[in-house]
């Protein structure tokens, strides 16, 4: 198993003493013979000397104390913006913490999962072993820890079950301990989020459906499925050999993937060979602006389960509080334009400052100033006036996070720019967006007005 | 006008943090110093955006490792052609010292070559000597995530610097 291919790829994680003992020894017994990789490795040393005799610059003290005075005087003489206002961001957190944003977040990352499964791939013998089990399971269950933002984490079960079903059982801790079911059918398109204690219900629906996708984009097992297959085909999709760790006292070897703005790691056994751990992150400039961590564990495959638990009809003595609809297609530059004029309608003309999750603070402010909602109101579901609210802003959400998302979808090469920050809709002729499409010689141009042209590159703003 | 009390104690604590950061991509105390400046005028321009839980060493680190990397990026000015990349020195022997300043002037620039998330990664880990713990609270990923990008980031600096390396 250990070709020079394969040492040749653990050669970083050789240099970085990351390797467990038996893979050092077949490595340094690979490199008394093969010149190229013993090469390899001298330059990989060369780069960490490099590294490590940088990590060792200090700047003197003096300089330090005039620099500071320097940046003391400068922000003197310029004016600061206005001061913090602290009620804003209370309200935010009011927002953030109240169950219906959570099931939202819980949407969204559900779709991040999908993303992130994608990107399942390999070539090396080891990582087909270890995905393996993924490729053949009928069932699985897991326990996932999940992290966005500044919002708490949560934890839930997590159950699979074949054709595309999933149900998670999420526990809360704040604002008051609270539990949450939430069943996915992406067969049917359908989706369940029950509050138990309070007896209340919430449905999803996903419309506009790409029939080629159902199996392969809303079926997270059958997509990760359909995804490794088609990476193994491919001898060129290579993924990262992380070497050894421990996890709960077992040693375990990792595999990463990190391409296309996505980042994943798979932990397994190293004598079974089972996946012990799944771990996806998704970073600010990945995941439209908010950080988050998904960690799998405690997967456990081919559990039989009682299709019962997959329903995603509501139950009886349950109350259906809200019905979402969710556009389930690829957003499009149309999509953006309708979240820049609702978040324009909104703000009197003005634009966000940015295109990412994190705008979002800035239209909780908005509302705040329309009156739709005092601080310190509407943790409580069955609340009418905070029914009302979040039926309003729960759609909104969803729709400016669509226009986000396609900003976030165009690839590096699209050279996207945002200059809507001290605009409004009254300035016409002033772009505030552009990007260019695959394969186009030109820019779309985005205005204040939401009108969209075509430009050559030297006519793109400065 | 008066300045904030907190941003006053924000430049007392944080400075040296963000001077010997910039100074250790750069090489270089006068770019340091630029790089000083603009990390804390920027803040100073924002100062009512700042949420009062914001983590600012993890803050300052990763504006500071990108303002630096970007400053790199376009200071090639301070650099004579022949010692860029697309033509790096093969027929003269520079003495070591040249060609150690040489190799992290072209290490420096061509972070910025790198995605950013690996380019992060390996400032973090192998300039700053901070623990894959602290870097992954930073970034907003996992530790194996970290690995990932700092395995990548070797192996992609490795090849963009492998004339100077040999």
């Amino acid at each position: 198993m250990n070709t020079h291919k394969h040492i040749n790829e653990i050669l970083t994680a050789f240099v970085l003493d990351e390797l467990s003992e038996q893979d050092t020894s077949e490595v340094r017994a690979h490199l008394a013979e093969c010149s190229q990789c013993s090469d390899e490795v001298e330059r990989l040393r060369a780069l960490l000397k490099c590294s490590d005799d940088m990590s060792k610059l200090f700047v003197d003290e003096q300089v330090c104390e005039s620099a500071k005075r320097r940046i003391l005087r400068t922000a003197e003489e310029t004016e600061a913006s206005e001061r913090l206002n602290i009620s804003h961001f209370y309200l935010w957190r009011t927002i953030m913490k109240s169950p219906v944003i959570k099931i939202a977040a819980v949407i969204i990352i559900a779709a991040a999962v999908l993303i992130g499964f994608y990107q399942f791939g390999g070539s090396t013998p080891a990582f087909a072993d270890i995905v393996r089990p993924i490729l053949f399971a009928h069932t699985a269950t897991f326990a996932m820890t999940v992290q966005v933002g500044d919002v708490s984490p949560f934890t839930a079960q997590g159950m699979f079950m074949e054709p595309g079903i999933t149900r998670l059982e999420i526990s809360f801790d704040e604002p008051m301990p609270m539990k949450q079911i939430q069943i996915m059918d992406y067969i049917k398109g359908r989706g369940l989020f029950l509050v138990p204690e309070q007896k209340m219900a919430v449905v999803t629906e996903l419309k506009n459906r790409p029939e080629q996708m159902q199996l392969s984009q809303f079926n997270t097992f059958e997509d990760m499925r359909i995804q490794i297959r088609k990476a193994q085909e491919n001898a060129d999709e290579s993924v990262e050999y992380l070497g050894q760790r421990t996890i709960d006292g077992r040693q375990v070897i990792g595999y990463g993937i990190v391409q296309s703005g996505v980042e994943m790691s798979i932990w397994a056994d190293s004598q079974s060979l089972l996946p012990v751990q799944v771990e996806y992150s998704f970073g600010e400039d990945m995941w439209m602006g908010k950080q988050g961590t998904i960690v799998m564990d405690d997967i456990v495959f081919d559990v039989p389960l009682d299709d019962e638990l997959f329903s995603v009809e509501v139950p009886d003595g349950y109350t259906t509080a809200h019905t979402m609809q969710i556009d389930a297609s690829e957003p499009t530059e149309s999509d953006l334009i309708e979240a820049l004029r609702m978040w324009a309608d909104l703000s009197g003309g003005e634009f966000p400052s940015v295109l990412n999750m994190g705008a979002m603070e800035e239209l909780a402010k908005v509302l705040e100033s329309k009156g739709d909602l005092k601080r310190g109101e509407g943790s409580d579901l069955s609340d009418p006036k905070f029914k009302e609210f979040m039926n309003t802003y729960t759609n909104t959400f969803i729709k400016i996070s669509r226009g986000f998302m396609f900003v976030h979808s165009l690839p590096e090469q699209s050279d996207w720019h945002y200059a809507g920050q001290e605009a409004t809709i009254e300035d016409l002729d002033r772009a505030i967006f552009w990007y260019k499409p695959e394969g186009s010689e030109m820019y779309r141009v985005i205005y204040a007005d939401l009108t969209v042209a075509e430009a050559y590159p030297e006519d793109l703003p400065q | 006008m008066i300045l904030d009390k907190r941003f006053e104690e924000l430049v007392e604590q944080y400075s040296s943090q963000v001077l010997n950061t910039a100074l250790r991509v750069l090489g270089n105390s006068e770019l340091a110093n630029d790089v000083h400046q603009e990390v804390f005028l920027s803040i100073w321009q924002r100062w009512h955006k700042f949420n009062g839980k914001l983590n600012w060493s993890a803050y300052l680190y990763k504006v500071t490792v990108r303002k630096a990397i970007d400053l790199a990026k376009h200071s090639r000015r301070s650099l004579p052609p022949e010692l860029e990349l697309e033509h790096p020195i093969i027929n003269q022997e520079p003495d070591a010292a040249m060609r150690k300043e040489q190799l992290q002037q072209q290490l420096a620039q061509c972070l910025a070559k790198l995605p950013k998330r690996q380019a992060d990664a390996f400032v973090l880990s192998r300039i700053e000597g901070l623990a894959y713990e602290k870097i992954a609270e930073m970034l907003g990923c996992s530790e194996s995530t970290v690995r990932v990008h700092l395995h990548r980031a070797t192996k992609n600096l490795t090849q963009l610097l492998r004339n100077y390396l040999d």
